[in-house]
């Protein structure tokens, strides 16, 4: 019977890897709309994201949140200083996408955008500092940022992931109008 | 773009367009109490699990609250041969041992193990130490390669000077890329033959040797270092030298008293049994 930790992780990292094919996707629509603004299939694709972009917010960083959470509460892998300010900026989003939900709120890209981008330029230098350990430097006496805990598929470490949810609440941002 | 329109015609535009929103608004809403129940039911399933695990750590290992040790550790005494530390336990209900899973590069246990050595002197043929392994290879990169240094140096007979050195100079080894030249410089300091230590370090016994402490020591619930168990019971650890002194004179009383060992299935039995034994892995 295969562990808790490899089910978790190869859950969390199967979740990752179809984050980012869907990261794609949504670049391509992206793009298609703007070259292609007649074209109804994309329209219509474009306006379902659009009109629920908080939603899918709030699902994406509620997923990177609990993610989190369980690797080092229930897997014990303590959070290095790095992981820890990723976090900081990952479980706002969360907190702020519930309550405008619920408060019919709309107007929260502003938030979401700034909050997600310096967690995203946080994970991409935690991602070069695993990656190349010796030319970025970070000490933890606790626990070693470059320390990699795990690498599924090669590369899917847990900045990886985290990069991973921010650029996709990057890009539903992107698509959110705001009433 | 009005002026064509009467009152009236503009009151209805007007309600078209209202009800036309509240349809979109409806289709909406749909959606993000999907994402909303969605999102705490999640949230409700991970309290619950943490709760779980928390619950879990803090059960006593056995039903008697005592810790199963089949693996050899590393035995300390003061006041006689390391083999009659070995040996000490079984012939003499007046001795207390005291195991201690440890990981080289953990700087609390760095800071734990001058204390344990004076108790080790504060009490000379009575408390013996088992030194176990539990390296935290997760947040200790290096801690699985000391580790190994350790065991292969232990192959020579210098296991606690090397450990000790290791403590010492745990700043300059902990976060290098690769401390093998620093393991070796140690170890020809603590002076055992470096042609045989480099030899030794390949050795896969050590490897399975290290990986079978930390795995009896997951099965006693150790999650973190150092921890410790007297006498085959897991104790939080002291803050201080001097409650850990008056846990062991506690301890040694009790003993003494009862005229019998509480415990006498561990872990007087763990330094005699045959370390093929493993603990069943479940």
């Amino acid at each position: 019977m295969p562990s808790l930790n490899s089910t978790v992780i190869n859950f969390l990292s199967t979740i990752t890897l179809l984050g980012q094919i869907l990261a794609s996707g949504l670049i391509i629509i992206l793009i298609l709309n703007k070259t292609d603004p007649k074209n109804k299939v994309i329209k219509k694709v474009f306006n379902i994201i659009s009109e629920n972009y908080i939603s899918f917010i709030l699902i994406i960083s509620a997923i990177a949140t609990i993610g989190s959470l369980t690797l080092s509460e229930i897997l014990n892998f303590s959070p290095c200083k790095l992981c820890w300010y990723q976090r900081i900026f990952m479980y706002p989003i969360a907190v702020i996408s519930f309550i405008a939900l619920i408060f019919n709120e709309s107007r929260i890209k502003k938030y979401i955008l700034s909050l997600s981008i310096i967690g995203l330029l946080i994970a991409g230098y935690h991602i070069l500092l695993q990656f190349l350990p010796n030319i970025f430097e970070c000490s933890d006496e606790v626990a070693k940022c470059s320390a990699v805990q795990f690498a599924s598929y090669g590369y899917i470490t847990i900045p990886v992931m985290a990069f991973t949810a921010f650029l996709l609440i990057i890009l539903v941002s992107l698509f959110g109008r705001e009433k | 773009m009005s002026e064509g329109l009467t009152k009236k015609q503009m009151k209805d535009l007007r309600k078209l367009e209202k009800m036309q929103s509240k349809n979109l608004e409806q289709k909406n809403s749909n959606m993000k109490w999907i994402a909303i129940a969605i999102v705490s039911a999640l949230f409700l399933a991970m309290f619950i699990a943490i709760i779980a695990v928390a619950k879990n750590k803090n059960k006593p290992v056995t039903s008697d609250g005592s810790a199963k040790f089949a693996q050899n550790g590393h035995d300390k005494m003061i006041g006689v041969t390391s083999t009659e530390a070995t040996n000490s336990a079984k012939d003499s209900k007046q001795t207390l041992t005291l195991v201690e899973y440890a990981d080289l590069q953990c700087p609390a246990c760095r800071s734990y193990s001058p204390i344990v050595n004076q108790l080790l002197e504060a009490f000379p043929g009575q408390l013996k130490l088992t030194f176990k392994n539990f390296p935290l290879t997760n947040i200790h990169p290096n801690a699985m390669d000391a580790a190994i240094a350790a065991e292969a140096v232990n192959k020579q007979g210098k296991f606690f000077e090397y450990i000790d050195l290791l403590y010492e100079k745990q700043g300059e080894w902990a976060a290098l890329p690769n401390p093998d030249d620093k393991f070796a410089s140690y170890a020809k300091e603590v002076g055992v033959d470096t042609a045989k230590f480099t030899e030794d370090l390949k050795d896969p016994e050590i490897k399975k040797l290290i990986d079978d402490h930390r795995n009896e020591g997951i099965e006693n619930g150790v999650s973190g270092t150092p921890t410790f168990f007297l006498n085959g019971e897991r104790i939080n650890t002291p803050p201080s030298i001097e409650e850990f002194k008056k846990l062991i004179v506690d301890t040694l009383s009790k003993n003494n008293n009862s005229g019998k060992l509480k415990s006498t299935q561990s872990p007087q039995n763990a330094v005699t049994t045959a370390p093929d034994q493993l603990p069943l892995q479940q």
